[in-house]
């Protein structure tokens, strides 16, 4: 609030006035007593407590029901023109566009699986059982053989077998199981242990499934 | 989209009608908060003291507000424009109050009121200064009256009492030093500022 003649003379002393403010008050207050008078007035006035008012709460619910019934609450534009065209409520339930899509929708879910299934092209899978092929050819009846001429068969084993103690030039029996190191051969002269898969010598392999 | 909601409280009172205008319910709270209680009493004073009266006073101001908040021009301060609306009502309020006056049996309302006034003041006060001063405040005319209320209770500046009451500045100026000589006058038994 912009400060007037009131706001003055509550501030200022008589004496602490400009010549404006003398000039502009000379009008409704000549003198100093006169000015220091209505000082005591607006001073105390001010200084007094008013009695405050709170109105009803009766009123407040009237006119908050007012303020809803003049200000309904609307949705947004942007929400209630995308409503108006998929759910236009001048259309019947079926001829509406939320209504004929949602359809489609469920006869296109329902409808997939058989279209997506290759029923006729599709060749069967069936767990097929493969009987072993005998090793020797089936002879017909007719068939006479002739003498077969044999053949130098290459031993299958060969005749210097290979054994793991031969492929290695240091004798197995050397070798002792070292209780510290219970995998591979334990070599006491060269302090080491040997070892070595048997998938890394066909040999050795081959030997074992003789064996077995 | 608004992202940081208006702080309601530290609005103008012009900012706050142009929100309801646009409907936005919490800047109608805020400006009820403001000046319900105010006008309330601005009312009372102005209506014999008469409660229930005022309190449909400001239900009605109030009314008017939401249905036709466009009559507010934001140009204007808002506090003037609110109190000159409250001041137009009365004085029509005045009118009825003469016509029926003048129609029925003869008897003077105010009269009656002021009697319950006094009981009403006489209750709330135990003032032997403020009984004193609210006698000598409605012992004025009501214009000066008015005008003195208006500067002191209310808080407006001359300017703004020029502009609710729709007079000038200077007529303001002399009716409320009118009405601070009477009330010097009346109350020079008592020292204000010492009894405050």
């Amino acid at each position: 609030m912009e400060k007037d003649l009131v706001d003055i003379i509550m501030e200022k002393r008589y004496i602490e006035l400009s010549a404006n403010e003398k000039a502009e008050l000379n009008e409704y207050c000549g003198s100093e007593s006169e000015y220091n008078q209505m000082r005591d007035v607006f001073q105390g006035v001010e200084g007094m407590k008013f009695e405050t008012f709170t109105p009803k709460k009766e009123t407040k619910e009237s006119l908050d029901s007012l303020f809803d019934s003049s200000f309904p609450k609307v949705a947004p534009i942007w929400y209630m023109s995308v409503l108006a065209t998929i759910v236009p409520k001048e259309k019947v339930v079926y001829r509406q566009p939320l209504v004929q899509i949602a359809a489609i929708g469920l006869l296109i879910f329902l409808a997939y699986p058989f279209f997506n299934s290759d029923v006729a092209g599709e060749v069967p899978q069936f767990a097929e059982v493969q009987s072993p092929q005998p090793s020797t050819p089936k002879v017909k009846n007719n068939f006479v053989p002739e003498p077969v001429q044999p053949k130098e068969v290459k031993d299958v084993v060969q005749s210097e077998p290979i054994l793991v103690a031969a492929v290695d030039p240091k004798p197995v029996f050397q070798a002792a199981v070292n209780p510290e190191h219970s995998d591979g051969i334990w070599d006491p002269s060269t302090e080491m242990a040997f070892s070595q898969p048997a998938s890394e010598s066909p040999e050795m392999l081959d030997l074992l499934t003789a064996t077995f | 989209m608004r992202l940081v909601k208006p702080q309601y409280k530290e609005m103008t009172d012009e900012s706050l009608m142009i929100a309801i205008s646009k409907g936005d319910k919490r800047a109608f709270n805020q400006i009820y908060e403001r000046y319900s209680g105010p006008l309330l009493g601005y009312f009372m004073r102005l209506l014999w003291r008469d409660r229930e009266k005022a309190e449909d006073f400001v239900h009605d101001i109030f009314a008017k507000i939401i249905r036709k908040p466009e009559l507010f021009d934001p140009t204007r301060k808002f506090k003037t424009w609110i109190y000159s609306v409250a001041n137009n009502m009365c004085k029509n309020e005045y009118k009825k109050q003469e016509v029926r006056k003048n129609t029925t049996n003869g008897l003077d309302h105010t009269c009656a009121v002021k009697d319950h006034n006094a009981n009403v003041l006489s209750e709330v006060s135990d003032n032997q200064f403020r009984e004193e001063f609210t006698k000598s405040l409605e012992d004025l005319d009501e214009k000066h009256s008015e005008v003195f209320q208006l500067r002191h209770i209310d808080g407006l500046s001359i300017k703004e009492i020029a502009e609710v009451t729709g007079i000038s500045d200077g007529t303001v100026k002399s009716r409320l030093f009118y009405a601070t000589k009477y009330l010097a006058a009346s109350l020079e038994d008592f020292n204000p500022v010492m009894n405050r």
